[in-house]
């Protein structure tokens, strides 16, 4: 067996082995290099920071304002009116029924993206001609427009469809709805979500699954393990910053959903796709630009909410691993 | 909006993900009014046919001025237009509503021109007392195009197999449905798919039945939408009870209004109902051929009694913003001279559609274009009983999905839209609510 050493040290840290400077001219040296790193990651990092801050800390402070704002179409003074924007919201069943329809909806997205993808990855992980062919046609949704996905789908997905069209080989006369009926209508929409972005999840899976360690799975399978058992203890667990990735990803993209859902349902039938931001597009359209401020707060409020003890715990499991 | 509120306006938009296209109304090049050489931003409906581009080009040809079109998308074209309102942006022309309702949406005491003493208004006919003015009863909009007529799109075929006469009526409606029902065709195809259609029978229905006076005893709080004898509330439970009675097609939460198009053509459905501009739809539906829905489809005016219900629409109605440069406003009210006068005549002839200002004859046309001037012209017109109310119930389109889906019944609908009336009369500042 091939034996492993230990990375050479850098060479700024060989200087205090070697002896051949002082400790107090060592440290002078790495505290400069460690100046110039930090200048230089400054203005590396300045381009993003400025984007960041033009496009969304400034947005986000702004909303903030209005979401408490009696901000209407209608007159062109602006005051601040505390919770009435919510209020309203609550008053007319436009806060928490759409919250619940976007949590529901980022969830089923969230689950079927993640599991189609690692599923995928797992049959394509090694890079072959053919697996090539095959991942590249599984991330030909990535590159098309969500609302050219959602429109594409409302055809497939129509009654007299292609999907009921071949169900109906099996099933005679069948029948359904899928975005028509309240019962599906949210399932279908978030399945054609989680189907526009599988493919990019499946790479960022292949990428996680081709970094095991060979030796780990080889030696599983001299100890006789099965294919699963080698996928579940071994595999899986290392998978762990991908899944944080992907997980994250995926439920905080869907808590953004509209432009499929605008595409497909519109938001109906009845309320049952009536996620935060077709609501928020509802009230701009009404002029109730108050109104929509408070539910795009919503909307962060709620990414603020999971996101963040989400990645904590999933970090956390990612260290267990 | 003021002008320190622009720039938060802007951010405010981006979070919403709304897409801004940055173009300043009045930030063109330095005009001289009429001139010459001014060049007028406007923003248009993607919608417009050509003849209404023409006037555009025949009013560049005419003045030396330049007209740079901003494209508004039919598709959401209410809010994309209100969105990059609401950005501060202004156009020194705006193709938009010319109802009361969407009038006031643009707070036009402060932003819009005055047109009321422009010479069209006068020569215009009983058209202003439909449309064309804000709450002040000021003339702000244009009215070049005419207006929508609704009402039913028939299959001529099928009503005459079974021995009927297009419905003028409610009950006229109801009584046909038992008939093609037992037929195994459907009465009326609706398309709770395209969002918007679904308020047309209620609003139809409403509209017929308001009392004079209705929507100023709404304004003046006087009477509200949610009463028991409330024509809103009488048109939705109209509308319910078609439902119920299996009068519409099964697909009706995901049909779009091109698909009633088709089923009303081939004959699977009997009736649509809808507004004139979509005439040119049946002959996109029919490859064209014209002659063939003549043949086959016809046009009635419908209410609750027998009324035609009439609405100015967005294609060709003009309202000029306040920019604050007098040579582009000034410029701006020559086109609309320009568009109503002089270049009228032309337009007519190029569009094919009636027109609604004096001195014009009406052009050839189509028989089923006919009928619906036929429909317009036999009245008695009646205006959308919404369009001078608070907000005018724009929110009753999600809600109807509620009531096609079953999940809200009428009264607990039109509860829900006092509540937004409520909301959109405080914000305008009403007395008494």
């Amino acid at each position: 067996m091939k034996t492993v050493l230990p990375d050479a040290p850098a060479a700024s840290d060989r200087a205090d082995v070697g002896g051949s400077r002082s400790t107090g001219e060592a440290g002078a040296a790495r505290l400069s290099r460690g100046r110039r790193i930090v200048r230089s990651g400054v203005w590396f990092a300045l381009p993003a920071i400025v984007f960041v801050g033009v496009f969304f800390v400034l947005p986000q402070l702004y909303n903030l304002r209005f979401a408490f704002s009696n901000w209407t179409t209608y007159s062109s003074n602006i005051t601040w009116n505390g919770w009435s924007n919510f209020e309203t919201l609550i008053g007319q069943g436009l806060l928490f029924t759409p919250i619940g329809v976007t949590i529901g909806y980022a969830v089923i997205a969230m689950v079927t993206q993640n599991v189609v993808s690692l599923a995928l990855a797992y049959a394509m992980r090694d890079s072959t001609r053919l697996n090539g062919f095959f991942r590249s046609l599984y991330f030909l949704p990535v590159l098309l427009s969500p609302l050219a996905a959602g429109y594409i789908w409302r055809g497939l997905l129509a009654s007299d469809g292609p999907l009921n069209d071949f169900i109906g080989i099996f099933v005679p006369g069948f029948d359904w709805s899928w975005l028509g009926e309240t019962s599906t209508a949210l399932a279908a929409v978030a399945f054609v979500d989680a189907w526009k972005w599988i493919g990019l999840t499946t790479l960022v899976y292949i990428a996680g699954i081709n970094a095991v360690p060979r030796d780990a799975l080889e030696a599983a399978v001299i100890d006789g393990a099965t294919a699963w058992q080698s996928f579940w203890r071994i595999t899986f667990p290392m998978l762990a910053p991908a899944f944080t990735f992907n997980v994250v990803v995926t439920l905080v993209g869907a808590f953004s959903a509209y432009d499929v859902i605008a595409a497909t349902t519109g938001g109906g039938p009845g309320d049952s796709t009536r996620a935060l931001n077709i609501v928020l597009r509802m009230q701009w359209g009404l002029g109730n630009f108050g109104a929509g401020s408070a539910l795009g707060l919503t909307v962060t409020a709620l990414v603020i909410v999971v996101a963040i003890p989400l990645v904590w715990w999933l970090r956390r499991r990612e260290a267990k691993a | 909006m003021r002008r320190g509120t622009i720039g938060t306006a802007v951010a405010v938009v981006s979070i919403a993900g709304l897409t801004l296209t940055g173009c300043s109304g009045s930030g063109g090049d330095a005009g001289g009014g009429s001139g010459g050489g001014t060049t007028l931003t406007l923003w248009h409906n993607t919608q417009d046919p050509a003849a209404v581009l023409g006037i555009y080009e025949a009013y560049e040809k005419a003045t030396g001025n330049t007209i740079e079109l901003v494209p508004i998308t039919s598709d959401g074209f209410e809010d994309a237009t209100l969105t990059k309102w609401a950005t501060g942006d202004r156009p020194d022309i705006l193709e938009f509503h010319a109802t009361t309702s969407y009038i006031t949406m643009l707070n036009p005491v402060e932003n819009l021109q005055d047109l009321s003493d422009e010479e069209f208004v006068e020569k215009s006919g009983p058209l202003y007392d439909m449309g064309g003015r804000g709450a002040d009863g000021k003339v702000y909009a244009a009215i070049t195009n005419f207006p929508e007529v609704w009402g039913l799109y028939y299959n001529k075929a099928v009503l005459a197999e079974h021995g009927l006469e297009p419905a003028r009526t409610a009950d006229d409606l109801v009584a046909q449905c038992e008939t093609l029902k037992a037929a195994g065709k459907v009465t009326l195809s609706e398309a709770g798919g395209s969002v918007w259609p679904p308020v047309g029978i209620p609003w139809l229905y409403g509209s017929s039945v308001a009392e004079d006076g209705w929507s100023e005893s709404v304004v003046a709080r006087e009477a509200k939408v949610n009463d028991p004898d409330s024509p809103v509330l009488a048109g939705i439970e109209y509308y319910k009870s078609l439902l119920d009675a299996g009068c519409m097609n099964p697909d009706i939460a995901t049909a779009t209004f091109e698909d009633s198009v088709a089923q009303v053509l081939n004959g699977e459905a009997a009736y649509q109902l809808i507004h004139s501009n979509i005439a040119p739809v049946y002959v996109d539906a029919a490859n064209g051929d014209a002659a063939l829905v003549d043949e086959s489809v016809g046009f009635t005016g419908w209410g609750a009694e027998a009324v035609t219900i009439v609405n100015p629409g967005p294609i060709g109605s003009y309202l000029l913003p306040k920019t604050g440069d007098a040579a582009k406003e000034e410029a701006a009210r020559e086109f609309i001279r320009f568009a109503t006068g002089e270049h009228y005549p032309d337009y007519i002839e190029e569009s094919g559609t009636f027109p609604v200002i004096e001195g014009v004859d009406d052009p050839e046309a189509s028989e089923l274009m006919k009928s619906i001037k036929k429909a317009y012209d036999d009245g008695p017109q009646v205006a959308m009983f919404h369009a001078d109310l608070p907000g005018g119930m724009a929110g009753y389109v999600p809600l109807a999905s509620e009531l096609i889906a079953g999940q809200s019944s009428p009264k607990e609908i039109v509860d829900a839209l006092d509540t937004q009336m409520v909301q959109a009369a405080k914000s305008m500042g009403l007395e008494g609510w």
